[in-house]
Parts: structure tokens; C-alpha cells; sequence
């Protein structure tokens, strides 16, 4: 069934991702030189949104983008058609899916709520109209360094830090590579993504959720880790179950900032104020929780203060036994994109390869570049495995999994490696040696720091 | 499923700043390309308890070296760079690789200096002779097929590198 659909290529898809590359080529070469061919990519795009409710705001911005007039307004919904677009190709991806493996997913249904007013958006917005006049090929350092004013700004409010960690890494990123001139490839698709999503959340309007409070027991399956030069970040999914007796698909993430030089499984001193989901993860038990939030997006805001540890629990019994019937949410409007597909999928009886899995026939790739450097997980215990827990996604234009934990023999023994195994500590004796050395880069920063101080 | 290659260019998730690599920390705590200048913490050679604060500004190349109580290192000299600054050269290098920190700071270094990739900047009249030492604190990223010559920065007490 799920080789099935991985195999199926939904029809409309490669339309509308044509639609995409022309926006994104227009943003390459910038909004103010526009030539013929990118003025028709943005012609098609309003072409396509005739009939649509966007079809008027659509055809008047391109209408004026192509005239030579750049206003806010104007990228703004240029940035909103590019993620209606990819939300089109996101439900229809995740359609295909759900049906194969049986999944139910609640339809979105939550209020939306208005933003807090009176939070430092207009020098955010400026920069990326900025950027988008430019182009990325026009980005040098100057124009990337541009934007950090606005991502100070942004830091210091609370309530922005969903935007102000977006742009702070999107800044990164360029002043990493600026030039752009001078740079191939550039990651066009990437960076036109991370501009709209900025662009949207930059918007004075831009309407929330409300959580609400849950109280249930949650089943870890595994961590996704995600690091970039100034975050790290676990992503947990889990199954919540709650008193009445329902499976949630739900994901809890912990979150903190570091410096670029703390990498590799140090990353996980940094999460100091989260011990009680560390240590469940690295021990592989349940957590009780009770009045914890849960966003109708299904993300647990956790709070250590509302967990309690509960009794030892293995992932992929949790999976075979419950995964099967657990009922999932559906993405909030902005995580419409089909990179922001993670669904968690039990895989068994596959031949394993150096990067793939035969499904019977089918072949399903194996994202070995995101097993995490803070993990055990390694590619050659992937190729020797025979189940594997992990995240379905979706890639330019092919399906993969990245795998949160693996079965496998070492020797001739059975073992599970999960990625979060070294949540409290790598435990294998040659990683905890390498660690007890680079680790001590927490300790001399904090030390050195604390000099820094006026006497 | 098509076998097509994944494009770079059509990645969401394409890796763009390749992680840092690690490096001892004791002498350079910290450093960093930010707000157009190589800047960063550098551990005193005598004090434990002293640390400067080195920088170098982006093309014009301009050097700062104060200590954290704001005041100025004595090895600064107006054309003469300290032993902070070359430590804090040797971290960066170490860090982010010498491509990057020579684009940040838009330099060249002379090993580069072909007549395919020539350099914009010509080096200021009275600079010193570099370092060809490649244990040399503050050229050590300068180096050339020279003899080495006497160096201003590790004349005497330091070793004549490799």
C-alpha cells in the first residue's frame, strides 16, 4: 500500500511546482531587473490564480512588480500565493500518504486568534523587500548584514521568536555565502522559502492559535535533531494518550541557543533546563503529563513543571502496537509546505541498502545526511537494519525517510539505536571519551565569559 | 518513483553554512565574522584572569585590542599587530576555514595571488615583512617560498617554524 502511493506522483504536482521555480527565479535575479522570461513566470503565476480569491491581489501585484513598482504590500502577496501553492502540493502529498498507511487526521478546524499589536515588524519587512529588489544575486555583505538590526529587535521580544530565529539563520546564511554573485550553486528553493515564510510572519495581522490543555500519558517514538550554527534543537514525537482513551500523533520540542563551536552530542548539555525529557528519552520511558498546552497544530508546549516520568516503554512496541490507530493533526496554514512532512512510519521486512530500502519492488531513499552528529544513529547500522522507526518526507520531487532509530545485529546480538540514546550522555565508551573533551568547550566558554565581566 | 538526481537548487532542506570545525579553545575562547569584522576573546598569555577583546574590521583591515577593562593592548603598535590578533587569525582559520575568513575580510593571502584570481587590494606601504614560519603567531596564514625573513612579531622568542 505505502509503495504504492511513494511510487504515485499526484497529478497537478509538477505544475505547480513549476509555478514556484519561476517566482523563485525571478527572486534569484532580483524584483527590479526583471527580463522578459522572469515577467512571464509572474504572469503565469496570476494566471493560475484566476478564479481563485487571490486572483485579484495576485494580478495586481505581479501586474506592478513587472511595472517596476516594489511595495510591501505587493511581496506580501507574492509570498502568500508561493505558500498557497506549496500548501496545495502538501495536502496532496500527505493525502496520498494517509491513505496508504490508514491514517486519520483531524481537519483544521482551530480560531484563529490576532496577533499581539505593537511588536518590531516594519524593519524585518524592510529587509526582505530589500533582499527581494536585490535578488540573491545581488546580496553582498553589506545587504546581509542588513538585517541585524531588525533580528535584534525582534530577540528582544519574546512573543517574536519564532521570527527573529528565522531570520537570524536566514542572515547567517547569507553572510556565510555573500557574495552571492560569485556563488554556485545557490539554494534558490530554499532561501524563496525561508524569505516568504519571513515575509508572512512579518505581517502586522498575521493571526495565532490557542493551545489548550492536555492531561494523558505520552508515548515517545523518537527525536528529530535539529541544529543550525546558533540553536539546537530535539523534536520528540510521541503518542498521547488521553484519558478518554484516544492516541494523539503529537511532537514536543526542547530548544536552546549555543555558540558554532558547540557541535556533536555536547549539543545536549545545552539543553540543561529540560532533565525530565532527556531522561526519558535516553531511557526510553513514558512521561505522564497533565495541563500541559497542545497547539491544534499538534505540538505540546512543554513545560518541565507539568511532566512527571512515568514506566519504561520501547519505541517500537509503542509503534507496532498503537501507531496504527493514532489520530494526527493537520498543519497549521504556514507549515502547509511540503518540506515540513515528518510522518512518523514503522518500516519492517525491507532489504536495506547503503541509502535505500527496497519495499518490495519499491525503492524508498534514506536520508542519511539529517542522522544527527548528537546521535549513535550511523549510516552503516541503517544499512544493516531490519526495522526501522522514522520520519517520511518528502524532497525535491522524491519521497525518503529519515530514520529515528534502527533494529539491527551487532554481532549476534539484537539491538535498537535510537537517536536520542545519548540524551544524558553518549554511552558507548569511545564517544564518551571524544565527548568529555570537546564537551569541556562548555565549560572553558562559561569560565572565559564570566572574565568578560568589568572589574 | 523517478531515479532523477536531487538539484540542489530545488532543496528546501539543501545544507548551506557547513559546520564549523572544532578546535582548541583555551587560548582563543571565542570568535566570530560578525558586523563586518573578524572579532573574538583572547585568553592573556600571562593572566589567567585577563582576556582582550581582538578585532579586525573587513576590508580596510583596520586592528582593535583592548583588554576587557577597556584597556589598550601594549603589543598593538599602529603598524605592527599584536600576538592577540594572530591568535585570534589562527582561531578563525581554524574554525571557518581560511576560504571564508579571506571573503569576510576581503583579503587574499599571497599563495592565492595568481593572475587568474588577482587580488584587489595591494598591501600598504610600511606593513611589516610577513612570516614564512608556519609556527608564527601573527602571519601564519601569509605564507611564502621565501627564505624566511626576520619577523617583527616572533623575532627571538620564538622558533623559526618548519
Amino acid at each position: 500500500m505505502l509503495a504504492a502511493a511513494l511510487r504515485t506522483r499526484p497529478a497537478g504536482l509538477d505544475q505547480a511546482l513549476a509555478l514556484v521555480d519561476g517566482l523563485d527565479d525571478a527572486l534569484l535575479h532580483g524584483l527590479a531587473r526583471l527580463d522578459e522570461t522572469r515577467a512571464a513566470h509572474l504572469t503565469a503565476l496570476a494566471a493560475a490564480f484566476a478564479g481563485s480569491p487571490l486572483a485579484g491581489p495576485v494580478a495586481e501585484a505581479t501586474g506592478k512588480i513587472i511595472a517596476g513598482t516594489v511595495t510591501d504590500q505587493h511581496l506580501a502577496v507574492l509570498a502568500g500565493a508561493r505558500s498557497a501553492l506549496l500548501g496545495a502540493a502538501h495536502d496532496t502529498l500527505l493525502a496520498g500518504v494517509d491513505a496508504a498507511l490508514g491514517r486519520v487526521r483531524e481537519p483544521w478546524s482551530a480560531a484563529p486568534v490576532p496577533a499581539a499589536p505593537g511588536r518590531p515588524l516594519a524593519a524585518g519587512r524592510s529587509w526582505l523587500r530589500e533582499l527581494a529588489i536585490a535578488g540573491w544575486r545581488g546580496v553582498d555583505t553589506e545587504v546581509a548584514a542588513g538585517g541585524a538590526q531588525a533580528v535584534q529587535a525582534l530577540l528582544a521580544d519574546p512573543s517574536a521568536r519564532r521570527l527573529a530565529v528565522l531570520l537570524d539563520g536566514f542572515a547567517a546564511e547569507l553572510r556565510a555565502t555573500a557574495p552571492v554573485a560569485a556563488l554556485t550553486p545557490v539554494p534558490v528553493r530554499r532561501w524563496a522559502d525561508l524569505w516568504a515564510r519571513a515575509l508572512l510572519l512579518c505581517q502586522d495581522g498575521f493571526a495565532t492559535t490557542e493551545a489548550v490543555a492536555v492531561d494523558g500519558r505520552l508515548l515517545i517514538l523518537g527525536a528529530d535533531l535539529h541544529e543550525h550554527p546558533t540553536v539546537f534543537r530535539a523534536q520528540v514525537h510521541g503518542l498521547l494518550e488521553t484519558r478518554g482513551g484516544g492516541v494523539r500523533l503529537v511532537r514536543a520540542s526542547m530548544a536552546a541557543a549555543k555558540v558554532d563551536t558547540i557541535t556533536g552530542p555536547s549539543a545536549w548539555r545545552m539543553l540543561a533546563a529540560f532533565p525530565l525529557l532527556r531522561a526519558a528519552l535516553a531511557g526510553h520511558r513514558t512521561v505522564e503529563v497533565s495541563g500541559m498546552p497542545l497547539t491544534p497544530g499538534g505540538d505540546l508546549i512543554w513545560h518541565e513543571a507539568r511532566a512527571a516520568a512515568g514506566g519504561p516503554a520501547d519505541p517500537f512496541a509503542t509503534a507496532r502496537v498503537r501507531l496504527g490507530a493514532a489520530i494526527a493533526s493537520s498543519a497549521p496554514p504556514l507549515d502547509r509546505h511540503p518540506v515540513a512532512i515528518a510522518e512518523p512510519v514503522l518500516l519492517e521486512g525491507y532489504r536495506a541498502t547503503a541509502d535505500s530500502f527496497d519495499l518490495g519492488g519499491t525503492t524508498l531513499a534514506v536520508d542519511v545526511s539529517r542522522l544527527p552528529a548528537a546521535g549513535p544513529l550511523t549510516p552503516a547500522l541503517v544499512a544493516a537494519s531490519t526495522a526501522c522507526l522514522g520520519l517520511l518526507r518528502w524532497e525535491a520531487g522524491r519521497w525518503s525517510v529519515q530514520p529515528l532509530a534502527v533494529q539491527t545485529l551487532i554481532g549476534k546480538k539484537a539491538v535498537a539505536v535510537h537517536t536520542a540514546d545519548w540524551a544524558l550522555g553518549p554511552t558507548e565508551a569511545r564517544a564518551a571519551k571524544a565527548e568529555a573533551v570537546a564537551g569541556t568547550a562548555v565549560d572553558v566558554l562559561r569560565e572565559r565569559a564570566g572574565r568578560l565581566l568589568r572589574k | 518513483m523517478t531515479e532523477d538526481e536531487i538539484v540542489y537548487e530545488r532543496r528546501s532542506a539543501a545544507p548551506v553554512i557547513a559546520p564549523v570545525r572544532p578546535r582548541k579553545l583555551a587560548k582563543v575562547p571565542f570568535v566570530e565574522l560578525a558586523e563586518g569584522r573578524l572579532q573574538g576573546v583572547v585568553s592573556s598569555g600571562s593572566d589567567a584572569s585577563r582576556v582582550y577583546v581582538s578585532s579586525i574590521t573587513a576590508g580596510d583591515h583596520g586592528l582593535s585590542c583592548t583588554t576587557n577593562n577597556n584597556r589598550p593592548c601594549g603589543g598593538l603598535g599602529p603598524a605592527r599587530p599584536c600576538n592577540h590578533i594572530g591568535a585570534l587569525i589562527d582561531a578563525a582559520v581554524a574554525q571557518y576555514g581560511l576560504d571564508r575568513v579571506t571573503r569576510y575580510l576581503k583579503a587574499c593571502p599571497r599563495a592565492s595571488r595568481t593572475s587568474a584570481t588577482p587580488c584587489t587590494r595591494r598591501r600598504r606601504r610600511g606593513t611589516p615583512p610577513r612570516c614564512s614560519a608556519a609556527s608564527c603567531a601573527t602571519w601564519p596564514i601569509w605564507s611564502s617560498r621565501r627564505p624566511p625573513t626576520p619577523c617583527p612579531s616572533c623575532s627571538g622568542s620564538r622558533p623559526p617554524g618548519r
